[in-house]
């Protein structure tokens, strides 16, 4: 219940925001009119969700357990999501986050490669890891030898200026 | 009305029937792989056919679509995992079937009546579609306004578990989709950042709305439950397996009969398809026990109902620009890339690229079929990829896709951006098709609803304009009896819940008296 108020209060803080974002401008006004429309839209939608999925009572305790409760991780009843996924998951926004920002400067297929090990090794059940290195370096070679073909070869696919292929 | 008969013979040029097979066994390895919905391998396979003619590139789309559907039911059998949501009830009996050492016959039977139900869908789409497209010459810009909208709200209160979560959904989709120019004034929107200067593109929406959650769903505990069972794969001849098939024709027929009607429902998808054909099949049976515990009409009826659904989900797209299913609205990506604007003019503009599509789905079903048997003894092996490998292979691939498209990192950022978000707001009863509908619906509802201001403003005025009228009068009731409908069902299910909540309360409260 208490989520479910979370997710109607973030869907009024959204649409109040893209309203902003449709109002104040400086040149072009009439051109806003129809995501302004949709945003009003979204507004309604927020608050049908916020009447019909939530009883208001209670609702300042609960947002107050609540808060204290994600703030220090504690999983219990209530909480949208489990603390642990996003934990597991940080090593994998991290890896993203190279990628994209690596590939045009490194090279699209060496961060490619970079990456497929990275996921692997990382994410294997197995343990150690380093023992799945060799396996994980082999797969990955095919893989980016695959998608070289695929794209470079057949769809002859402009890479991006680097350093390395 | 044998339109088709005369573009039949493209297919079978060689590259694109090539393009076909390579659809067809790539769908089905895909399908079979636990986690691959058949929605995310054609938003994955989208960005290939922007380097091909749009024929060939659509009749690789349609394939993955036959294919993966179809190739769903390999895991649901071996492994108690619908591949896809469409084949949740095909594990009711397939599981159970394969548990009784008839692993082998399972597939066939899913296969074949698969092929029944897929060619039974395409008939219709063939037929039926003409058809309506000449009845939507008619549409002004008011009428296609708002049917982008009823395509958005169907999908939205349909598709999603939620009506008002799955209406929001698609109204952040629609939202997005006026970020960049505006199409009459040409004024630049909500362009903070230079990634989004151009607006959001449709590829790298699809590849990120509906791979990359999927891709961290994969990462986060184990999708596969422990201890799961494998099987050996008995030897059953093909010949045995059609006989025993078609002498559950019974069930072959309630599939094939609901899987054309579901597939007509905007929005409503396979999974009803599967579920209401086995449920509707199990009634009428004489052997009702006998369903849950391996009975192959279960498996024959939830197939033949799943990719009967195929083809006539196309009808409502290909005519109205509403998609039939998530996977669909996908589809309707796929035609857009290539200029393709679903709608009255589709069949007289490009009725050569429409027709051997259309037909390529008709020869799908057959090599699907083939392919499908010939396959199902070497299925064991698609599921025992690691899913950090497959994790790996999606990300690196849809980045390449979207990449790929305009040779941009921005849309790769984009699309990114887009699927980490979705992971989260799925988390919280999100679901990625709504999103993706407005994305694509939002251009043609926005240009029509500009237009239909300008005619609206010389003219009777904007509301008479929008509201007046037979057909808009239609369509508007159409858009409030989905919504109210939805609204109505979601109301029972959680009274039933309610019920049933209550109910057990009370069993356990005597039992803890009697206990006592």
């Amino acid at each position: 219940m208490l989520a479910k108020r979370l997710i109607s209060i973030g869907g009024l803080i959204l649409a109040v925001l893209l309203l902003t974002l449709g109002s104040n401008v400086e040149y072009g006004q009439e051109a806003y009119f129809f995501p302004n429309l949709i945003a009003y839209f979204l507004f309604f939608f927020a608050l049908t969700l916020l009447v019909t999925e939530g009883q208001l009572y209670d609702w300042l305790k609960n947002m107050a357990d609540f808060l204290w409760r994600w703030m220090f991780g504690i999983v219990g009843q209530g909480n949208p999501a489990r603390w642990p996924d996003y934990v597991r998951l940080i090593p994998m926004f991290v890896i993203i986050l190279g990628y994209l920002y690596l590939a045009d400067i490194v090279g699209l297929y060496t961060t490619s490669f970079i990456t497929f090990v990275l996921i692997t090794v990382v994410y294997t059940p197995e343990r150690p890891r380093s023992k799945r290195l060799p396996k994980s370096l082999l797969i990955a070679s095919i893989f980016t030898a695959a998608i070289y073909l695929i794209f470079s070869v057949l769809l002859q696919l402009q890479s991006p200026n680097a350093l390395l292929l | 009305m044998f339109e088709f008969l005369q573009y039949l013979p493209e297919v079978f040029t060689p590259w694109n029937f090539t393009i076909l097979v390579l659809g067809t066994v790539g769908g089905l390895i895909l399908g079979a792989t636990p986690g691959l919905s058949p929605t995310m391998a054609v938003a994955l396979l989208i960005p290939f056919t922007f380097h091909m003619e749009p024929a060939t590139g659509l009749i690789l789309l349609g394939a993955a679509y036959t294919a993966t559907v179809a190739g769903g039911a390999v895991s649901a059998i071996l492994l108690s995992i619908p591949g896809a949501p469409a084949n949740i009830a095909t594990t009711l009996d397939g599981n159970p079937l394969a548990k009784q050492g008839k692993a082998t016959a399972a597939l066939h039977y899913c296969f074949i009546s698969s092929f029944v139900g897929g060619v039974i869908g395409v008939l219709v789409l063939i037929f039926f579609t003409p058809t309506l497209s000449q009845w939507a010459l008619g549409f002004g810009p008011s009428h296609l306004f708002w049917v982008a909208i009823l395509g958005v709200t169907v999908i939205g209160s349909l598709g999603s578990g939620s009506v008002v979560k799955g209406l929001f959904s698609g109204f952040v989709g629609l939202w997005i989709a006026t970020i960049g120019y505006d199409p009459v004034q040409g004024v630049e929107r909500f362009a903070y950042s230079e990634h989004l200067g151009g607006g959001i593109n449709i590829i790298a929406a699809l590849v990120g709305l509906f791979a990359i959650p999927q891709v961290l769903s994969m990462l986060t505990p184990q999708m596969l439950p422990g201890g799961v069972t494998k099987f050996a794969m008995e030897n059953q001849g093909i010949l045995t397996s059609i006989g025993e098939t078609l002498a559950r024709w019974k069930a072959l027929a309630i599939g094939s009969v609901v899987g054309v009607l579901v597939g007509l429902i905007p929005g409503a998808g396979g999974q009803i398809a599967g579920l209401v054909a086995y449920d509707q099949t199990k009634k009428m049976s004489r052997n009702k026990d006998k369903f849950g515990k391996g009975e192959p009409a279960g498996v024959i009826a939830a197939e033949s109902a799943n990719n009967a659904m195929v083809g006539p989900s196309l009808v409502p797209l290909l005519t109205l620009s509403v998609p039939g299913s998530p996977t669909a609205a996908v589809l309707l990506g796929g035609l857009l890339i290539h200029g393709l604007f679903p709608g009255p003019a589709l069949f007289t503009d490009h009725a050569p690229i429409v027709w051997t599509f259309i037909d390529s789905l008709l020869v799908g079903q057959l090599l699907m079929c083939v392919f499908g048997i010939a396959i199902s003894r070497y299925s064991r092996f698609v599921m025992d990829i690691p899913e950090h490998y497959m994790a790996a292979a999606i990300t690196i691939l849809a980045v390449f896709g979207t990449y790929s498209v305009q040779n941009s990192f921005s849309d790769v950022f984009v699309m990114m951006t887009l699927g980490i978000t979705m992971y989260f707001a799925s988390k919280i009863g999100f679901s990625p098709s709504p999103v993706v509908l407005g994305i694509i619906l939002g251009p043609i509802a926005e240009t029509n609803f500009l237009q239909g201001q300008i005619i609206a403003e010389v003219g009777e005025g904007v509301f008479p304009y929008f509201f007046g009228g037979a057909l808009n009068f239609t369509l508007v009731s159409v858009v409030v009896l989905s919504i109210v409908y939805s609204v109505y069902g979601e109301y029972k299910a959680k009274a039933a819940q309610k019920k049933t909540h209550i109910q057990q309360e009370y069993h356990a409260d005597v039992a803890e008296k009697e206990g006592v």
